[in-house]
């Protein structure tokens, strides 16, 4: 699956779930992978690294405080002015979105684990294979 | 996995809490020292690198890396009966520097942690401690190939000559402690030298 459908697929999310403003997918060590075409570059590079550590912290306290399955279902942030929710998806890989205040964080979050299962295995961000590798 | 540090319980003498920051560039063993001295299981948020990174995270001088810190180290360590070292661990690349801010505030004093095949890499670090009047040591992660004495590291980093600078092993314990311990020293002495 290449990135423009991938892109796709996210303005996809963002037109059928209300309050939605954002999406984007990276990669576990806070790379964007692709985004919605509203959110401008700089953005889109500092979410990726925000939604990277969140995900991160949410999977240690997961470990701590968890029962032992693994892994981390959602995180989501709530601030003034909007949401944030963020999925795993697929191997290697995270969905965040940013929604606004009024979004219905049930909705969204069913609709980001729907779109996770539609991109499913296409979507991962393999390790790198050999150091220094370009 | 590493076998687990064994449990030790936070004394009820602990008078001080205080807390540090390891900070530096990207590789420099920064996790990995805040994984030798802490004596709880550390947090860590270490990440796979993925293939995302290749042409971002540049890995020359470091090319068995495999894993990066996203969100921050996190560990502790008695230093005495009274005193306890909380230790936070930056995480070293560019895109996650809008957290070092946060990681700063509060903060006692910093390690900031050198290699000297990517010495560049710390002058970020410096500066912002130096704009922030955070006091810090410059630790040098000796990787096995100390080919510079300290002094020729000082005259590279341009380091003011107050500022302590030391030589570790990130991975011994006893060495990062040492460099902990500096650190508090050399905060204790700016408070001296103030009350003066």
């Amino acid at each position: 699956m290449d990135l423009d459908k991938l892109t796709w697929l996210l303005e996809g999310l963002l037109e059928r779930t209300p309050g939605t403003r954002h999406a984007l997918v990276l990669s576990r060590d806070g790379l964007k992978l692709c985004h919605s075409a509203g959110l401008r570059t700089d953005s889109a590079d500092h979410l990726a690294a925000i939604a990277a550590g969140v995900q991160s912290l949410a999977h240690s306290a997961s470990v701590e405080f968890g029962d032992g399955a693994g892994g981390v279902r959602q995180a989501m942030a709530e601030f003034y002015g909007g949401l944030l929710f963020i999925v795993e998806a697929g191997h290697g890989a995270h969905l965040a979105v940013i929604t606004s205040e009024e979004a219905d964080p049930g909705l969204v979050g069913h609709n980001m684990n729907e779109l996770v299962e539609q991109m499913g295995e296409y979507l991962s961000t393999p390790p790198r294979a050999s150091a220094g590798s370009a | 996995m590493s076998p687990e540090p064994a449990p030790a319980p936070l004394p009820a003498t602990t008078e001080q809490a205080l807390k540090i920051a390891v900070v530096g560039g990207f590789g420099v063993g920064k996790t990995t020292l805040v994984r030798s001295v802490s004596e709880i299981r550390p947090l860590n948020t270490e990440e796979t690198m993925t293939r995302a990174g290749d042409g971002v995270d540049d890995l020359s001088g470091v090319e068995g890396k495999r894993s990066t810190t996203v969100a921050f180290d996190f560990g502790r360590i008695t230093l005495d009966a009274t005193s306890v070292l909380y230790v936070f661990g930056a995480p070293g690349q560019e895109r996650f520097w809008f957290l070092w801010d946060r990681l700063f505030s509060g903060a006692l004093g910093a390690v900031v942690l050198i290699d000297t095949r990517r010495m560049e890499d710390s002058w970020y670090a410096i500066d912002r401690l130096e704009v922030q009047g955070t006091p810090f040591v410059v630790a040098h992660n000796d990787f096995g190939d100390a080919e510079h004495t300290l002094d020729q590291i000082r005259a590279a980093l341009d380091l003011d000559p107050a500022i302590p600078l030391v030589r570790c092993d990130a991975r011994k314990r006893e060495s990062a402690k040492k460099v902990l311990i500096a650190l508090v020293q050399h905060v204790r002495s700016l408070v001296t030298a103030q009350a003066r």
